[in-house]
């Protein structure tokens, strides 16, 4: 009885279990480029906190040069203190989220401390002009958050990194242009400010008939700052490029969910990878 | 008429080019301005650095803005103005159109009842002014 009737349908278990065995080797593509992708992101979300302070700093001595044979307008720096925190959060989370995602880092979520539901009021009291749509991409980060937890409790699996991929692409565009209209314009302008006051100063303070050491060691100084701003400057653009890569990178992930594939993996997001080292080495080596 | 944030942004960056066209103008003169001139011309600048700031937060602050100007004529009116302080070298022209350009940013960040027209129209005036002392070979020196 049992072999006439379990039989075929042992075979039939027996080739299902063997086809849908296949089916998860196979499915199962070396997701190393995205592990990269992550890791190589990592330096450029760390140093965001030292380009916040930094312009914060820029916004003071841009007044510095104010006196009165440098008779310009005060810039506001009050945006900074109560500003920079929660810019700063959610540049920690865009990353943290990367690196989950490339189970490398953020192990532990317990590091982020949770408060990502207030962001979109604590950016509201530092700057309560900020617009509501700005608000929204801030709150975005909230998605991410909630992503880095699901990850982590649902172990790194691929059909869960597609899911979450999938369910995150929009909150990282959101964040990811954020960070780079909000934050990083902000910051950017701040530095470029900071030497348009100082070359005020530099090229209109001395007169003709100063002392030739003075003259000289105020060229000197003003050619030096010169060179750091535009260090910065550069620096704040590669911080960009890299929300960018950020995004792109996310996005063909997204695009491809479902049906990754390693070299196809490794031609999408190798070129970014390498693009990400060179903007962290950028932003280490100008703040 | 609705003005998108990066419209704002865009004017933002036009007007901080105006700034820099103001010191490029003091350095260019700096042998042969008074230093009334010099400090008009620098407290200038720092007006204008500071009103494209204030341009670039308001770009913050709202998707969309309600300004009664269309987006292009107050643009092209800056660019404009630029191009002017570039190839003037008349200090008091250039400083008019300066102030002109402030007046305009002012205007949208304060806006009154028809303030961005007058203010347009004040600077495309400054603007046809200098560029006919420049035609007619008066715009050397300082007034």
């Amino acid at each position: 009885m049992y072999s006439r009737v379990c039989a075929p349908r042992f075979r039939y278990c027996l080739t299902a279990a063997v086809a849908v065995s296949w089916l998860f080797i196979v499915g199962c593509v070396d997701l190393d480029q995205i592990t990269q992708f992550a890791k190589a992101s990592q330096d450029v979300g760390k140093a965001f906190s030292g380009i916040a302070d930094e312009a914060k700093a820029s916004c003071g001595r841009a007044n510095s040069f104010i006196n009165a044979q440098n008779p310009l307008t005060p810039l506001p720096c009050d945006f900074y203190p109560a500003g920079n925190p929660p810019v700063v959060k959610i540049n920690d989370a865009l990353f943290s989220y990367i690196a989950v995602v490339g189970k490398l880092a953020a192990t532990d979520v317990s590091k982020e401390g949770g408060g990502f539901d207030s962001i979109s009021a604590d950016l509201k009291q530092a700057d309560p002009k900020i617009s509501a749509a700005d608000q929204s991409k801030a709150t975005a980060v909230g998605a991410l958050a909630k992503a880095i937890t699901n990850l982590l409790t649902n172990g790194y699996r691929q059909h869960e990194l597609s899911k979450i991929i999938g369910e995150s692409n929009d909150a990282v565009r959101k964040v990811t242009e954020f960070l780079s209209q909000y934050a990083a314009d902000k910051y950017r302008q701040s530095m470029a400010d900071e030497w348009r006051y100082e070359n005020s100063y530099c090229t209109g303070v001395l007169p003709a008939t100063a002392e030739p050491i003075a003259s000289d060691l105020l060229k000197r100084k003003c050619e030096a700052d010169r060179s750091r701003i535009d260090l910065q400057l550069k620096a704040i653009d590669a911080y960009k490029g890299a929300l960018a890569t950020v995004a792109a990178t996310h996005q063909k992930l997204y695009d491809e969910r479902g049906h990754w594939d390693a070299s196809r993996l490794f031609k999408d997001i190798g070129p970014g990878t390498a693009s990400l080292g060179s903007a962290a080495a950028s932003v280490r080596k100008a703040f | 008429m609705q003005w998108t944030a990066l419209d704002l942004k865009n004017l933002a960056a036009a007007v901080d080019d105006t700034a820099d066209a103001v010191m490029d103008l003091r350095n260019r003169n700096a042998a042969t301005s008074t230093q009334e001139e010099k400090d008009r011309l620098t407290t200038l600048f720092g007006q204008l650095v500071s009103a494209g700031e204030e341009i670039e937060n308001k770009a913050l602050q709202a998707a969309e803005v309600d300004i009664e100007g269309a987006v292009a004529d107050l643009q092209n009116g800056v660019h404009d103005a630029n191009h002017a302080l570039k190839v003037i070298a008349n200090v008091q022209k250039g400083v008019t159109i300066g102030v002109a350009v402030f007046g305009l940013a002012s205007s949208i960040l304060h806006p009154t009842p028809g303030g961005i027209a007058s203010s347009l129209n004040t600077l495309v005036g400054a603007i046809a002014s200098a560029s006919t002392t420049a035609a007619t070979g008066g715009g050397s020196g300082t007034s």
